[in-house]
């Protein structure tokens, strides 16, 4: 009976976070960001290499078994373009629901053409799953609209689960697979001496620098994993949520000075998600307004 | 502010509920339904040893030549992940595998006579013992 109440409780107060307030103008705001990032990922990425791959190296995702073979050159440089004039559209607020929707499809068809060649990939899966919360979001909100309410208040809480989720279980499967060994035995320098032997990082230095002591090997693995597993904190400890975007662009950072291994849409993702950028675009608004305002001051 | 219930639509809290649900599920069983993934990152323990596949062309006067796969187009990186499901696979789908990752070769005009796929072990370690390797499998014959 108690456990029962205790669990209700949770579930209420679980629930009342996730659909609680927040105001118009970070709902906005954060969807722009978003709609940059996806558009710059869209836009920027070597989608078109994958054109020409042999069909026998063909391995879709699940969404993608309809396709026998990798698209034509055409229609993957058709859905760049679709997908990336869909985003800045989306930055604009023109028809926004479609263009943002249009936008995260186009990612998600080529981040998935990516991923159907039989290693699973993560690098864009953050930014995904994170816009996929905006894609129902309400619509017609303006940047400086500082009203809170309830109604705007689930798709930057969802994003913030998202987030908190994805480097806890990053952190959990980690522990699951390897239990305290992860830390403790010589995996880490390991993990170091390999990425200096794959020669893809832009330098073998930094991971040899680790993988030579021992000591620090197992600093850093503690480190990587307090930080994946203490993402959690920022659901409940908002001012957290600055120290964990730094604590994630260092991880990335070093994941590609040893590996190679491009994450850059994880730290913008999280740096979108976990700051509330509304009172910079206000301050901003200001400053423009300000600006504008002073010559016809002067000059009175 | 408005209350909840009013505020957001029965549907759209379904659709968190659902969305979130699907999330928590594949990270935490480590299934695989991309963009939804089990987030096995680094996961693993590593031990001294790296265990791999060596992918290497035979050519007409038997000459081994390495196949590195992060040389070839976008499309092929990463596909060493197949080798794991060759056991399952046919002779025929395995050829066409194999051929693929030496069409930059016979295009080159080399003359590739079949390709072997060897496991590979390598010490990691700079004072570890010299890499073993055994020949796993032979595909990819010109057709």
């Amino acid at each position: 009976m108690t456990a029962a109440v205790t669990v209700g409780a949770v579930a209420a107060g679980a629930d009342g976070w996730l659909f609680g307030g927040e105001t118009a103008g970070r709902v906005r705001v954060t969807r722009i960001l978003l709609a940059v990032l996806i558009g710059g990922r869209i836009a920027l990425s070597p989608f078109r290499g994958l054109a020409g791959q042999p069909a026998a190296l063909f391995r879709p995702v699940w969404f993608l078994e309809w396709l026998d073979r990798m698209p034509s050159l055409g229609t993957i440089v058709a859905v760049q373009v679709i997908g990336a004039v869909a985003a800045a559209l989306a930055v604009l607020g023109w028809r926004e629901r479609g263009t943002f929707l249009a936008a995260w499809m186009s990612l998600l068809f080529l981040a998935g053409l990516r991923a159907s060649r039989g290693k699973v990939q993560h690098n864009d899966v953050l930014l995904l799953l994170v816009a996929a919360a905006f894609v129902l979001a309400p619509v017609g909100l303006r940047a400086l609209d500082r009203r809170r309410s309830v109604a705007w208040g689930w798709p930057v809480r969802t994003a913030l689960v998202v987030v908190a989720g994805a480097y806890f279980l990053s952190g959990f499967q980690k522990v699951v697979a390897s239990g305290p060994a992860w830390v403790l035995s010589d995996n880490l320098r390991n993990i170091m001496y390999r990425a200096a032997l794959s020669g893809r990082a832009p330098t073998d230095q930094v991971a040899l620098f680790i993988a030579d002591r021992p000591a620090l090997a197992h600093v850093v693995a503690l480190g990587a994993l307090a930080v994946e597993l203490g993402f959690l904190s920022i659901l409940f400890w908002p001012r957290a949520r600055p120290w964990f975007v730094a604590a994630a662009a260092v991880l990335h950072t070093g994941i590609y000075l040893t590996h190679g291994l491009d994450y850059w849409m994880w730290i913008a993702t999280t740096a979108v998600v976990l700051i509330d950028w509304q009172p910079l675009a206000t301050g901003l608004a200001n400053r423009a307004t300000r600006t504008t305002r002073s010559p016809s001051v002067s000059g009175s | 502010m408005q209350r909840t219930a009013e505020a957001v639509p029965r549907r759209t809290r379904c659709a968190v509920y659902g969305f979130l649900v699907a999330f928590a599920i594949t990270g935490a069983a480590h299934l695989e339904a991309w963009p939804f993934t089990g987030f096995r990152l680094f996961s693993e323990r590593r031990g001294p040893d790296r265990e791999g596949w060596e992918i290497v062309a035979v050519e007409h006067d038997g000459a081994e030549v390495r196949i590195d796969l992060s040389d070839l187009p976008v499309g092929a990186r990463g596909s060493a992940k197949l080798i794991e499901g060759f056991a399952d696979m046919s002779q025929s789908d395995r050829d066409g595998v194999c051929r693929a990752w030496v069409a930059p070769l016979r295009d080159e005009g080399r003359a590739v006579d079949e390709v072997r796929v060897y496991a590979r072990v390598d010490s990691v370690r700079p004072d570890g013992p010299p890499p073993t390797r055994s020949l796993a499998y032979s595909c990819g014959a010109r057709p």
